[in-house]
């Protein structure tokens, strides 16, 4: 067991590793000039100072390995550059729209690991009837819608109902708020301010919402599958004869294998609804990582879009060894 | 009756074809094929559908839908319909690419590393685990800013994210077939390792992800719009006629020509339905305890 987590941790470590070299090949290797490319793409008449400015940063003058080793030291301890679209350090704007992007993301997990799981086990308990069938149907259809159009069509009607949920809190509140943990949900809870926190809680819900809309019908629908699958194994047909009850049965027993399951998927469909949650911060103008990409875009920021490209698999590496680690922990056969 | 037909029955194929979901499904899918395929004939005016401004379009300007115009005519005038049929063309084509694609790069390197061991298998183990967790939109931007935008970038930094998925599940079986007697006598026998690889190996370890593949056509094609969606309502010229660059396109339109991303997007949905309706059919009828269509016996 111990062995398991401290080989986990190293594994960790070296794709820690090996994401900063894919960092390096991403800004020492660019087709072209590196500098003028991290420089943003200037043109004009101070473009030549400000792409040498950038070769000077990159250190693109200095033998190899000492490019190497300076870059791995200052993007391992953080000092990633100023971002050209935003005038401010990088560092400052990634982790600022990050904690927002996280917000969006664990509200709308929360929502959805719960409820995809008890719809999956109420259709895979009423398999081949009416309602299930239905209840299929539908989280097909909704997994089949993609977000941000979902995300555009909810604000057009939210809109025709006078109602607008855009940004993450009305901005007559942002001069008071305090960010202490860079979350408004829980910044104004330490503020003592219902109506903030209340406020926050109304802009986050219909786009936290509208993320979760994958990941809890995918759930409900493998959790549908694969316990309908177990309901047909031997040993519970021998619980049913000792004369277990059909709740205990499948709460203690047959879940109990799906669970581990769920929380693998649960990891997996993260990165893919981290795309969603950015698109929809998009069409909910709400701060947060999809903005970054799209200013960064638009200004050929590339300083900004590499250390988002270095947080954002950083984070979706972390959750990654998470979820094993705990599927470990529920389900010891597994092995690294 | 063939030994593997009489313990396993009819074939997963032939089982799926008698279900009203899979024909359903196959139906949009044919349909929507068709559409791509002729849509330079069907579409009333191709050449705005291609994402030229012409004359009768800066004239007409933005009209809602008509019979004239079903899905309306968009802002510089264009008419919808034609443009969200050429578009089938460019949606679907990204989504057959970045699943060939990952397809060919996956099924390789995870079986080499299934049935190859040693210093192999974990080094392409080891890529698997840092590719994984890549987000796809975030690799589309950086290549957005490295090599210019456009389908190729997305396709390829969905390839890039997208092969590792297949590769585990390759080196998953192709594991266990390393040590199954018929792979042992074939090396046994003396043949190459390599010819071993390509003749046992590969063929046994296609299928599941071929499979896999099948079902994932939706979700890559959602992937695919999502990052067209992003990146091309930003820097794509306007006139890419994509599914979801329309639909970021629109966007910005949303409250005064809500038929510019509404009608793309519904054929986003019809597409991704389709495409999800077949892979039910295929995962349901591919396992043998599902297959019973009784109800809960307890």
């Amino acid at each position: 067991m111990a062995g398991y987590y401290a080989r986990r941790a190293l594994l960790g470590l070296s794709l820690v590793l090996g994401l900063t070299v894919v960092a390096y090949l991403l800004v020492y290797v660019a087709p072209g000039d590196p500098a003028y490319v991290w420089a943003g793409r200037p043109r004009g008449p101070r473009a030549a100072e400000a792409i040498e400015l950038a070769a000077r940063e990159l250190g693109l003058d200095q033998p190899l390995y000492v490019q190497v080793a300076s870059f791995v030291h200052r993007f391992l301890s953080g000092s990633w550059g100023t971002s050209i679209a935003f005038k401010r350090p990088v560092a400052e704007i990634v982790l600022r729209s990050f904690k927002a992007t996280a917000e969006l993301l664990l509200f709308s997990y929360l929502v959805s690991v719960p409820l995809g799981l008890s719809i999956g086990v109420f259709m895979a308990l009423r398999r081949g009837s009416g309602i299930d069938l239905a209840l299929k149907l539908s989280s097909s259809l909704l997994i089949s819608v993609p977000r941000f159009w979902l995300a555009i069509i909810a604000v057009l009607a939210l809109y025709i109902l006078g109602l607008q949920p855009f940004g993450r809190v009305d901005p007559r509140y942002l001069v008071e708020l305090r960010e202490v943990t860079g979350f408004y949900l829980l910044d104004s809870l330490l503020m003592l301010r219902p109506d903030v926190f209340l406020d926050s809680l109304a802009r986050l819900v219909p786009p936290a919402l509208i993320v979760a809309a994958y990941p809890t019908f995918y759930i409900a629908k493998y959790v549908r599958f694969t316990l309908s699958e177990r309901l047909y194994e031997d040993y519970v047909m021998e619980a049913v004869s000792l004369g277990v009850s059909r709740g205990t049965l499948v709460t203690r027993y047959a879940l109990r294998g799906v669970i581990p399951a769920v929380l693998q998927l649960a990891g997996v469909n993260f990165v893919y609804s981290f795309v969603d949650a950015a698109v929809v911060e998009i069409v909910f103008m709400r701060e947060g990582i999809g903005r970054v990409l799209v200013e960064g875009l638009l200004r050929s920021d590339y300083p900004l879009i590499v250390a988002t490209f270095f947080v954002v698999s950083l984070v979706l590496i972390a959750v990654n060894s998470a979820v094993d680690v705990v599927q470990k922990r529920l389900d010891p056969r597994v092995r690294i | 009756m063939s030994y593997a037909r009489a313990v396993r029955g009819r074939p997963t194929l032939w089982r799926c074809w008698r279900r009203r979901d899979f024909k359903v499904g196959l139906m949009i899918v044919i349909v929507l094929a068709l559409i791509a395929a002729l849509s330079p004939v069907v579409a009333p005016y191709p050449e705005e559908g291609e994402g030229l401004v012409t004359e009768a379009a800066k004239q007409r300007g933005p009209l809602p839908p008509s019979a004239g115009h079903p899905f309306g005519t968009d802002a510089v005038g264009r008419d919808v319909l034609s443009r969200v049929l050429i578009g089938s063309r460019y949606s679907l084509l990204q989504t057959a690419l970045v699943i060939l694609g990952s397809l060919t790069v996956g099924v390789l390197l995870g079986a080499l590393a299934g049935y190859l061991g040693g210093i192999a298998e974990a080094l392409i183990n080891y890529f698997i685990e840092l590719f994984l967790p890549l987000p796809p939109v975030v690799v589309a931007a950086a290549l957005s800013v490295l090599i210019g935008p456009g389908m190729s970038t997305v396709v390829l930094s969905l390839v890039l994210t997208w092969w590792a998925w297949y590769a585990r599940i390759a080196y998953v079986h192709s594991r266990q077939l390393r040590d199954l007697d018929f792979v042992k006598v074939s090396e046994a026998l003396g043949f190459r390792r390599i010819y071993v690889a390509l003749h046992h190996i590969l063929p046994n370890v296609a299928s599941p992800v071929v499979v896999q593949s099948v079902l994932d056509s939706a979700s890559v094609l959602l992937e695919v719009s999502s990052i067209n969606f992003l990146i091309g309502s930003v820097v794509a010229p306007f006139d890419a006629p994509d599914w979801g660059t329309m639909v970021g396109y629109g966007f910005r339109y949303i409250t005064t020509y809500w038929w510019m991303s509404f009608f793309p997007g519904l054929f986003l949905v019809l597409t991704a339905f389709g495409f999800i309706l077949i892979g039910d059919a295929v995962s349901e009828e591919s396992s043998p305890s599902l297959r019973r269509r009784w109800r809960l016996w307890f």
